[in-house]
């Protein structure tokens, strides 16, 4: 054990700084739970405590959630959690972060195997402890780094097999963590099975279909079958894909009605108009401003913000693609790594949005570990040199990590907060604590999550909030949640989750109204009438409660 | 079989002119290029540029100073087939078509193989930028060529002297841009070039930086060059956003409690460095190159790259093969560097022009990776990147709609309304359609130029609200109805609300949405 520990005892400092990274003050950061955090979370807490979410539907495969219906994976995973360590907000970021801190031995097993070269899977290794993607989405419980463990761990055990001459149980293991890896996101579910395909044709020459071969195989197959019945049936998979769909951009859209009019051939031009669009769009999420500058969004500061990966590995990158370019053997292993890129960016060219870097992270990862690459071959280089040189060279790269990794923390922990409250739902969490709070004073209390600092937006997840932060059994939530009649209303209890329009409502008799200016003339409102004030956590004004006696 | 060389180059040679002349009349022009097409009109009838200075130096634009080979050359075509789209466009499509040569004579230095040099030459060709470009009155396809031509005489023997001199002088006459990137590009291929002397080499290098020192003088004896530098070549320098976020970003750590020293040493000027090499770095965003190179329709098909898109995978492949065993190729990626190089400093905008430039440069790595693909495929990549071209021509309407933001198709018909009624009284037009109506309105009617002369030496993003008895509307002018000087007005939305109040009808309506141009059935005053 010992000799093992002191074999491993970089990969194990290396997972030790990524588990710190990953819980340190997790409750802390991020600020707040998010829309997509709070429902899983109450979701997770109701399957535990009734076996239904909270619409009633008995062990979804797909969850409704805020009308974006969920992958299953997290919130199941989460109500295991649930049952162990509680319902606690931290709850919900304990699977992310476990997930997030396997990845790092789960990378340097699959370099490893991949690449047959230690010293890259231990700088693969410490890259993804440290990057800024790996990190952020670690903290903030998201399915896909989960998903991509279990895709890491699904190629790992193939290469393995491979390499042991084929023993069968690594096949079997391969295709159990495929599996999971599959139900855990949606578009796992068809990009696993694309890369596993392009494996086999890579690889096809070490591999033959055999009898052997076949039982694993089929034993996959048995594993899959639920998971496409759930998507080809499930209505709510088939809504998911049509609403992210890159058809519902708007600039595409005209473009389209453009193509349309045409009086020649206007379904080809239609259909070459979407090609062309999403063929642009794919290669956009290779934009290195995106890539190395803005693309993790943690600002409004336009190109001043926080990439996806450092800049520092920027150079890295390409000296990492340079050297594994110029390396004379495993020519059918970097076929692979650019297929995993080719393929791993498709979902976030099909999609509405212009970046989604949520979609793309296997991509991200295996940047991670080009750059690992580069920064192996940077050290072997300069290793060779003078002490001087040597010296000088490991300086920079020293302080080039340092800067860049403080930079970030900086960025993540101070400004992130105060320049996304809004996109992380701050102060949902207050606003449902005081609804609670006066919960006895009125008959009825009525919240608009409209809000917004610059533009409206509507907060969808609101009576997830209420109901987890006024500890409001699931099961009492399942009987009592209703859509009423006025616009996007939610009721349960003496909750009226909707659109307020005062110049009716004013008229209401001892009900409490939360809502934002978007919704309330404010400047005309009896100062003495307002109960309280949110704030974002920048300071602006989000929400007012008001009293109407 | 055996393919007749010669043949199959002027086949391309064909195709490229065929591709760049018909439809002649597309693009429509955006406000720039009809400028320089009026201009050139007036410098070869009249002697003047558009403003009634003799034979400038420096011409005006909307956005900087326009150098002068661009106009000239304009002016050469217009000297000869009269004011005409054909006189105006014509030098940039015979332009266009001949940096093939040079292209396809660079790519025999990398290899012998024939089939790679008609791949040079048609990958040129076919480009549909370099199409698009060859079709306006536009400074980066001369530069473009001139930049190849010079990187084609650099790299042959010495006595081609006066030539390269030449290139020079014309490559500094074509733009601003062409100072910063002249020098090192002249210096890195002079470092390349092993059949020089190195005598003759320190002269070209002292040479070209003697040109460049020369011209810089002459550029900043004008009184609003430097305003002109720091605008459009320093923009990092002047651009707030990225002030205003280091001040906005530090203020929140120090918000927070964080020393001060920290938040200097986090949020200081050197962000300009990372965020200057990230905008030059963005300008290798493949998406540019294979997918849309301008979402606006200025540059290029509003839907095309600088490449058809199935391109991008010999791209790979010739990167691949380059690095491993090509270094003759693997050497021209600095150019690629050298030749971005202004986008470091001009932040945010996005510098389209300098990825043309490279556009040479990157062929032979694409036809690299082209003569490896077994001929089926090659055939069908060809075959694709044909159609793609022809399937955007043959629907020349559908461009014209997509790119009517910024060429505008129905200004032809109101420039020349505008005219005809500006014959018998005074007419005002609302600058709400196009911001800059004046050139429109002089290239596409019979407009004397005579009346639009001015008395000014230095103009500096210029725009003419006076063209005699045709006067622009800007936001402050006040309309109303009046007995004093009437004019007949074209007016958009925003004037149209100022008369909101008084009874007046309109007649033909010129575009559409917000932009719309309102022809009005009675007259007004204007103040």
């Amino acid at each position: 054990m010992f000799r093992l520990a002191k074999k491993y005892k970089l990969l194990i400092l290396m997972i030790i700084l990524g588990i710190f990274l990953r819980f340190y003050q997790l409750d802390k950061f991020p600020l707040h739970l998010n829309h997509d955090e709070i429902s899983q979370l109450y979701d997770a807490i109701s399957i535990a405590q009734t076996g239904r979410d909270i619409y009633g539907n008995f062990l979804p495969t797909i969850f409704e959630s805020v009308h974006d219906f969920k992958s299953p994976f997290y919130t199941y995973v989460t109500s295991l959690f649930y049952l162990l360590f509680g319902g606690g907000e931290v709850t919900i970021r304990l699977p992310g972060a476990i997930f997030g801190s396997l990845i790092i031995p789960a990378i340097f097993i699959f370099v490893l195997k991949l690449l047959r070269n230690r010293n890259i899977a231990l700088a693969s290794a410490f890259l993804t402890a440290i990057a800024p993607f790996e990190i952020f989405f670690s903290r903030k419980s998201f399915e896909n780094v989960a998903g991509i463990l279990f895709m890491l761990l699904g190629f790992s055990f193939l290469l393995i097999f491979k390499e042991k001459k084929f023993q069968n149980r690594w096949l079997y293991l391969s295709a159990i963590f495929f599996a999971i890896g599959m139900y855990t996101y949606f578009s796992h579910a068809i990009l696993i099975p694309i890369l596993i395909l392009t494996f086999g044709a890579i690889f096809r020459k070490s591999f033959s279909i055999s009898k052997k071969t076949v039982l694993p195989l089929i034993f996959f197959i048995l594993l899959l079958t639920p998971l496409v019945f759930i998507m080809l049936t499930n209505p709510g998979s088939r809504y998911r894909s049509q609403t992210v769909f890159i058809l519902q951009d708007p600039v595409l859209g005209k473009q389209i009605e453009l193509a349309k009019s045409s009086l020649l051939m206007p379904d080809v031009y239609k259909y070459k108009t979407i090609i062309e669009y999403g063929f642009a769009r794919y290669l956009n999420q290779f934009d290195p401003m995106y890539l190395f500058g803005h693309g993790l969004d943690l600002t409004n500061q336009g190109p001043l913000g926080m990439g996806l990966l450092y800049l520092f590995q920027l150079p890295l990158i390409l000296m990492g693609i340079y050297s594994l370019t110029k390396m004379e053997n495993l020519s059918n292993e970097k076929k692979f790594i650019i297929a995993w890129i080719i393929i791993g960016m498709i979902p976030s060219g099909l999609t509405f949005e212009k970046y989604s870097p949520h979609r793309s992270i296997m991509v991200f990862t295996m940047l991670n570990i080009i750059s690992g690459v580069g920064l192996y071959y940077f050290l072997d280089i300069f290793n060779k040199k003078i002490y001087l040189i040597k010296l000088l060279a490991f300086s920079i790269l020293t302080f080039a990590i340092s800067i860049n990794f403080i930079y970030f923390v900086h960025i993540y922990t101070v400004n992130f907060p105060v320049e996304k409250s809004e996109s992380i739902h701050y102060p949902f969490e207050q606003v449902a604590r005081y609804a609670w709070s006066e919960y006895q004073n009125y008959d009825q209390i009525v919240f608009d999550p409209l809000f917004g600092d610059v533009a409206p937006v509507i907060g969808t997840a609101a009576h997830y909030y209420i109901a987890y932060y006024g500890n409001y059994p699931p099961y009492k939530l399942q009987k009592e949640y209703k859509i009423g009649e006025k616009e996007r209303e939610v009721i349960f209890d003496k909750f009226s989750i909707r659109k307020v329009d005062w110049r009716e409502d004013y008229k209401l008799k001892n009900t409490l109204i939360i809502a934002s200016v978007w919704s309330l003339p404010i400047d005309s409102i009896d100062k003495k009438s307002i109960r309280k004030v949110f704030y974002h956590y920048n300071g602006r004004p989000a929400f007012y409660a008001v009293e109407l006696k | 079989m055996r393919i007749n060389r010669k043949l199959v180059l002027g086949l391309i040679l064909f195709f490229g002119l065929l591709v760049r002349i018909i439809p002649l009349d597309f693009p429509n022009f955006t406000a720039d290029e009809a400028r320089v097409g009026y201009r050139g009109y007036t410098l070869a009838t009249e002697g003047r540029d558009e403003l009634g200075r003799n034979f400038p130096f420096l011409f005006n634009s909307h956005k900087d100073y326009q150098f002068p080979l661009t106009s000239y050359l304009t002016a050469l075509g217009e000297a000869i087939f009269g004011k005409s789209d054909f006189g105006a466009r014509l030098p940039f499509v015979v332009i266009g078509v001949l940096l093939i040569l040079p292209v396809f004579k660079i790519s025999q230095k990398f290899s012998p193989n024939p089939n790679f040099h008609l791949l040079n030459a048609f990958l040129i060709a076919s480009s549909p930028v370099l199409i698009y470009l060859s079709k306006v009155p536009n400074e980066i396809i001369v530069l473009t060529t001139l930049f190849t031509v010079l990187y084609y005489f650099l790299n042959r023997k010495s006595q081609k002297l006066l030539v390269i001199v030449i290139l020079l002088i014309l490559i500094s006459l074509t733009s601003k841009m062409s100072f910063f990137i002249l020098p090192p590009f002249v210096i890195y291929s002079l470092y390349q070039q092993k059949k020089m002397s190195k005598n003759i080499k320190k002269f070209f290098a002292v040479f070209c930086i003697s040109i460049i020192v020369c011209g810089l003088v002459l550029f900043f004896t004008n009184p609003q060059a430097k305003r002109s530098f720091i605008e459009n070549n320093f923009s990092i320098v002047s651009d707030l956003t990225i002030s205003n976020g280091i001040n906005t970003l530090r203020g929140e750590g120090l918000q927070a409690n964080l020393p001060a020293f920290l938040e200097r040493v986090l949020f200081n000027k050197l962000h300009f460095l990372p965020i200057g090499f990230l905008h030059w770095s963005s300008h290798f965003n493949p998406a540019l190159f294979f997918g849309q190179l301008d979402p606006q329709g200025k540059f290029n098909f509003l839907s095309s790259g600088a490449f058809a898109e199935f391109l991008i995978f010999p791209l790979i492949l010739g990167i691949v093969l380059s690095v491993k065993s090509e270094k003759r190729i693997l050497m021209m990626f600095p150019y690629f560097l050298i030749m971005t190089f202004p986008a470091f400093i001009s932040y945010p905008r996005m510098n389209l022009d300098l990825l043309v430039l490279i556009l040479p440069f990157i062929v032979p790595i694409i036809a690299l990776g082209l003569v490896k693909l077994n001929k089926i495929l090659l055939l069908l990549l060809i075959f694709s990147v044909i159609f793609k071209i022809l399937i955007t021509l043959v629907n020349i309407p559908l461009e014209i709609k997509k790119t009517n933001e910024v060429r505008p198709y129905w200004v032809k018909e109101l420039a020349r309304d505008i005219f005809e009624s500006s014959k018998d009284n005074l007419t005002a037009i609302s600058d709400t359609a196009i911001s800059d109506i004046a050139p429109f309105i002089q290239w596409y009617s019979p407009f004397n130029p005579k009346d639009a002369f001015l008395n000014i030496n230095s103009p500096y993003k210029y725009i003419q609200y006076d063209l005699g008895k045709i006067k622009i509307i800007n936001s402050e002018t006040k309309i109303d109805q009046c007995s004093g000087t009437q004019y007949v007005a074209y007016l958009g939305e925003r004037d149209l609300n100022q008369i909101k109040n008084i009874d007046i009808k309109t007649s033909t309506v010129y575009g559409s949405g917000n932009r719309a141009i309102s022809l009005l059935q009675e007259k007004i005053c204007l103040d």
